[in-house]
């Protein structure tokens, strides 16, 4: 009898221990709750957002739809799990690492389209610090940097061995549980993480899409908005009461973007 | 276990002597060989609690510059499931580049758990379904009024005759104050008044839900636009406005204005005070075209006819140049959270005005071959009065459950004296007093049955009583009589209860309601003067419908598919009173529609619908007898309660692409009813006596619209073109002929050209054409063309100062060349830095044209009407914001 179940036993782990030796790939998931409000006057935006990172060898980051933290959230209803990042839902992925490559592409909405830029993984220049702080019940340590024309203050734990974290961050010895800009004007913060060993092969999605560099991006996005800031202005007539007037955009004075982009006009 | 012989570290040790700085670089292995994603640490041996520097390994290879210097530099290897590997080097030199191949060992127990971790309970707000707008980016300080950055933001079309304000194409639902719905329909209290430096922010909410309950259960797609109220320090804001300046007549015009806005934790306000006599309407409702307002239209349905109507005409120009007004308007609408679970709403309004305008009606008739022309000279004064009072209670009775009581009272009175020059030979003096008295209230219960499914029980009871006294001197009817009087009396009573259940899956949306109500319609009128009475009419309309309607929402990927039916028992009941005549009529009904969406790509759709329907007729064919309803016009009827079939089709291309800056929406209708009251005319030069008659024939119409606008970069322009062209077909018996059959074609185009140069000053153009083809069968076709050319110079030197000027041209006929209308007009603007105060001066009308002629055609005659205009005036304004 005893033996009989040993048998069984061994006849339906055998394959799944043969599998798992073969294909089997650490999986993370991290949610991070994503805070921006960049300038005083623009709208706070509180949103969910998910880091997926498989084998380290690529990371998918992206708003959550169905987040595990806000199931067990009474007030899930608060939350805005519709698929629309940027405006019209037709993209979710906001950056995704090839860590092989070396390869980040993130997608960028600029006036209800997306622009999706390539770039090397930003060598960031991360200064670590002594302070620790305790994050879902992991030692993190601090460490800070600026990039892209904002300072930052991360907090990494090197209990979870991924080299990755929110956004385009990553570069520390260990995972980012949290960054914040100095003022607070953008802010990850952990609040789920989930580990396991998945036999999911994820495919590179990178190789299959157009990409258009950093700099292009820049250029595209400040000929985008002059375009648009005049559309605005030369759509609709004047009111005759002249209590309507022509505004058009002063140089520079585009919506503001996490990563500050400086134009050299 | 660990293997003895694994503990020793593998590694080669290799010196680089090419390069000259401080490199350490190498690779990652596992001892199968499979590259690893690792950590390397670089600590300082005599402090090894600090990291000093860091490397990650990835895909098992690793290169680091050192930024530090080290007396003794600790190595430190870590990847997840293996043993650590450490080792030093004393006194690493600068010059020298380091490589290393590190194997690492396996821990052998070492398994992964499944680790999950979930963060606390924190609580915060993400924006659902919001689109926001950054007011500071589409204002420059110039734009005094919200309604004129709502007008520029992009996706939202403004009507500015109306105030109606469109999102997406679709109608808003209101416009909130910091979410709190203050105006509901009547949001152009707000958007009218309310000043742009009171808000900071506007947000476009696509899937508007007035009932929190509701959310995410009602059928989607309803918007509205939220204003974010700036946070000031004080709890009241608001602006002065005094503007005041003189006709050409020597009169004084004016425009004052103040609005008050307060907040407290439990208390929201809106109060508006105006004055003026400039043409300009600061209100919702439209005393000038009579044009309903979206919750007058929406609430049509409970209104009462109004018989004998107040208006002739519909102005081509705009009203501000035609509406000779002297209008005062007190408005205040207020929220107060009583406590958590209790809220009151109220809405106050008081409205005065007194609209004088001089009417020339001039038809040139071709019936039958016989032609005659009459005249109209009208001088009209027009004195309305409003009085209103809404108050809206909510309680939420649980958590779950909403209980919602409206009551609104309405006192309407308007004062119509007027004196006609009939062909001009005969005066006439007439005098129409309309009183109208409206009430209404409804009780709505909702109950969230759970996250998918609500109900809702609603009662609902209005009154509307709606009586007018039209009296004419010298009398129509007979010699020796002073004059007329024409009495009547419409009244509508409504009842309503009805239950409906809202459900959502997944994908799906549904709401079924089942329900009956009651309307009841008496009307009393009585033509007379001294010598007689002329006509009389007596009846009561009765109309009971118990109904049962369903809606079902698929959506399945990029097809939104609703098909939507109504099923009812109708009955009618009309009772002639006088004629002790009865005539009842009971229908079972079914009505289906269908509608369609098909998502093209992100920034476009296609959508359809179709209809079938039987509707009653109204009230206004029920009487027999002729009621006189100006100084030629008798109306009488033939009843019936026979239902009207009408089928309706239409379809929708709708394209809104921002990032290149092109909008194309497109779209035709076709209905077509049959069962129609036809009209059998008698026209004479003096007297036009109509009457209604129903036949089950057919009258339909299409509809085809066309607006696309597109930024053109190369000219720094945007381009417009609007089209619009209506083909209806109908069918009347004119001065005893056979029933005819009638053609009406109008068709206007229009093509509008704005610059936006990046210099001080920029030009407008818009040119609109439009023709009109009116045809009776064997007849010869009533034709007309006409257009006009607005051009615009807006000059802007700078931040603080701002000029426009403005020039109309039009031709109402282009076969009457020497009939042409030019106005000019010009605002100089000056704002200064501190945005407490600015100035403006205004003047309009300047070359002083005193009337404004347009012609209209019909399957009988060609309408020339002329009206007078304000005359030219200046006005200087001064605003002050605190």
């Amino acid at each position: 009898m005893r033996l009989t179940l040993l048998f069984i036993i061994l006849l339906f782990q055998l394959p799944l221990v043969a599998q798992e030796e073969k294909d089997s790939t650490d999986f993370l998931k991290v949610e991070y709750k994503f805070f921006r409000k960049l300038t005083e006057r623009s709208l706070p935006i509180n949103e969910i957002h998910s880091l997926k990172n498989y084998n380290s060898v690529l990371s998918i980051y992206q708003k959550e739809t169905e987040s595990e933290y806000l199931k067990n959230q009474a007030n899930a209803d608060s939350y805005d799990v519709t698929a629309n990042f940027g405006v019209d839902g037709s993209e979710k992925i906001i950056t995704l690492k090839d860590f092989i490559n070396d390869t980040i592409m993130s997608i960028y909405p600029v006036i209800r389209k997306y622009k999706k830029v390539g770039e090397k993984i930003p060598e960031i220049d991360w200064k670590l610090e002594t302070e620790t702080k305790e994050i879902l019940g992991y030692n993190c340590k601090k460490a800070t940097t600026n990039y892209r024309g904002r300072n930052y203050i991360a907090y990494y734990t090197t209990e979870i061995p991924f080299y990755d974290g929110p956004f385009k961050f990553s570069g520390l010895p260990g995972l980012i549980l949290s960054v914040s800009e100095e003022n607070n004007k953008v802010s990850f913060e952990a609040v789920y993480i989930e580990r396991s060993k998945t036999l999911n092969v994820i495919e590179n999605p990178i190789n299959k899409e157009k990409l258009i560099s950093w700099k292009e991006y820049k250029t595209e996005y400040q000929k985008a908005f002059d375009r648009f800031g005049k559309f605005v202005n030369s759509k609709i007539s004047e009111n005759n009461d002249a209590e309507i007037n022509v505004s058009f955009p002063s140089k520079n004075n585009y919506p503001p973007t996490i990563e500050v982009l400086e134009f050299n006009d | 276990m660990i293997r003895l012989k694994c503990i020793i570290c593998l590694f080669i040790f290799i010196i680089c002597f090419k390069s000259y700085s401080q490199t350490i670089k190498g690779t990652v292995y596992s001892e199968d060989n499979k590259p690893l994603t690792a950590s390397i640490l670089f600590k300082e041996y005599s402090n090894l609690q600090s990291v000093k520097d860091f490397a990650i390994v990835r895909n098992g290879i690793f290169q680091k510059k050192l930024k530090q210097d080290y007396e003794k530099l600790f190595i430190e290897v870590k990847a997840e499931g293996y043993y650590k590997q450490t080792l030093t080097i004393d006194k690493p030199k600068k010059e020298k580049s380091y490589s290393f191949d590190f194997v690492l060992i396996k821990m052998q127990e070492y398994e992964l758990e499944e680790v999950v971790v979930v963060g606390k309970k924190r609580r915060f707000e993400v924006k659902e379904d919001t689109i926001s707008f950054n007011v500071s980016r589409y204002v420059d300080g110039s734009e005094r009024k919200i309604e004129e950055v709502i007008s520029k933001l992009p996706g939202v079309e403004l009507n500015e005759q109306t105030g109606e304000i469109k999102y997406k194409g679709k109608s808003i639902e209101t416009v909130t104050l910091d979410g709190d719905n203050l105006f509901g329909f009547n949001y152009t209290l707000g958007t009218k008044n309310i000043n742009v430096d009171m808000v900071e922010q506007i947000e476009a909410i696509d899937n508007y839900a007035e009932n929190p309950l509701l959310k995410g259960i009602e059928q989607g797609g309803k918007v509205s636009l939220n204003l974010k109220l700036k946070k000031g320090k004080v709890d009241v804001s608001g602006n002065l406005d005094f503007g005041s300046g003189w006709f050409d007549d020597g009169d004084q015009a004016f425009n004052l204005s103040s609005n008050i806005l307060g907040i407290t934790k439990t208390y929201k306000s809106f109060a508006t005070l105006s004055y003026n006599n400039v043409g300009v309407n600061q209100t919702p409702f439209d005393y000038f075209g009579f044009s309903f307002n979206v919750e007058q239209q929406k609430e049509q349905n409970y209104f009462a006819e109004k018989i004998v109507p107040e208006t002739r005409f519909s102005n081509l120009l705009e009203d501000r140049r035609a509406n000779i007004n002297n209008q005062f308007f007190g408005n205040y609408n207020a929220i107060f959270k009583l406590n958590p679970k209790l809220s009151v709403k109220t809405n106050l309004y008081y409205l005065q005005d007194r609209i004088s305008t001089n009417q020339l009606f001039q038809n040139d008739f071709k019936i039958n071959n016989d032609f005659f022309t009459t005249t109209d000279n009208t001088f009209i004064t027009k004195k309305p009065q409003q009085y209103r009072g809404d108050v809206e209670v909510k309680y939420n009775t649980s958590k779950t459950s909403l209980l919602e009581y409206n009551l609104r009272l309405r006192q309407e009175n308007i004062e119509t004296p007027t004196t006609v020059i009939q062909n001009q030979t005969d005066e006439f003096s007439s005098f129409l007093n309309t009183e109208d008295f409206y009430f209404k209230q409804d009780l709505l219960w909702t109950k969230k049955l759970s996250d998918k499914k609500a109900l809702q029980v609603s009662l609902f009871h209005s009154f509307n009583d709606l009586p007018q006294t039209f009296s004419i001197t010298p009398s129509l009817f007979d010699e020796d009589a002073l004059m007329d009087t024409q009495d009547s009396e419409f009244k509508r009573t409504f009842l309503e209860g009805k239950a409906t259940y809202l459900g959502s899956g997944k994908r799906d949306k549904y709401t079924f309601t089942l329900g009956a109500n009651l309307n009841y319609s008496p009307f009393l009128s009585r033509l007379y003067n001294s010598e007689e009475i002329i006509s009389e009419n007596n009846f009561d309309y009765t109309q009971n419908n118990i109904f049962n309607t369903g809606v079902y929402n698929f959506n399945r990927g990029k097809w939104q598919i609703s098909p939507s039916y109504s099923l009812r028992v109708l009955n009618q009941n009309l009772e002639q009173n006088l004629q002790n005549n009865e005539q009842s009529q009971n229908d079972f009904i079914i009505e289906p529609a269908l509608n369609l969406k098909y998502k093209l790509n992100s920034v476009s759709f296609l959508s359809g619908n179709l209809g079938y329907n039987q509707n009653t007729n109204a009230e206004q064919f029920f009487f027999l007898n002729q009621v006189l309803i100006n100084n030629r016009t008798t109306i009488s009827n033939l009843p019936s309660l026979e239902l009207q079939i009408s089928q309706r089709y239409s379809l929708l291309y709708f394209n809104n692409d921002l990032y290149n800056q092109f909008q194309l929406n497109a779209n035709v209708n076709y209905q077509k009813s049959t069962g129609n009251f036809f009209t059998n005319q008698n026209i004479t030069a003096t007297t036009t006596q109509i009457e209604y008659f129903f036949l089950p024939q057919d009258n339909s119409s299409w509809n085809i619209n066309m607006q696309v606008s597109k930024y053109i970069p190369f000219i720094e322009s945007t381009l417009k073109l609007t089209s619009n062209y209506i083909l209806s077909n109908f069918r009347n018996i004119v001065n005893n002929s056979d029933l005819r059959q009638n053609e009406n074609q109008f068709l206007s185009n229009s093509f509008f050209w704005k610059t936006a140069f990046e210099i001080p000053v920029n030009f407008e153009n818009t040119f609109s054409y439009r023709y009109s083809n009116s045809k009776s069968e064997n007849q010869l076709a009533f034709i007309n063309k006409s257009w006009q050319n607005t051009f615009k110079i807006i000059l802007k030197p700078n931040r603080k100062w701002f000029v426009i000027l403005s020039s109309d041209y039009y031709l109402p006929n282009t076969k009457q060349s020497d009939e042409q209308f030019f106005f000019l007009d010009a605002t100089l603007r000056h704002r200064p830095k501190s945005k407490k105060w600015g100035a403006s001066f205004t003047m309009r009308n300047i070359t002083n044209e005193n009337n404004f002629e347009q012609v209209q055609t019909s399957d009988i005659s060609t309408t020339i009407f002329r009206s007078n205009l304000l005359p030219r005036y200046f006005l200087l304004n001064l605003s002050w914001n605190f």
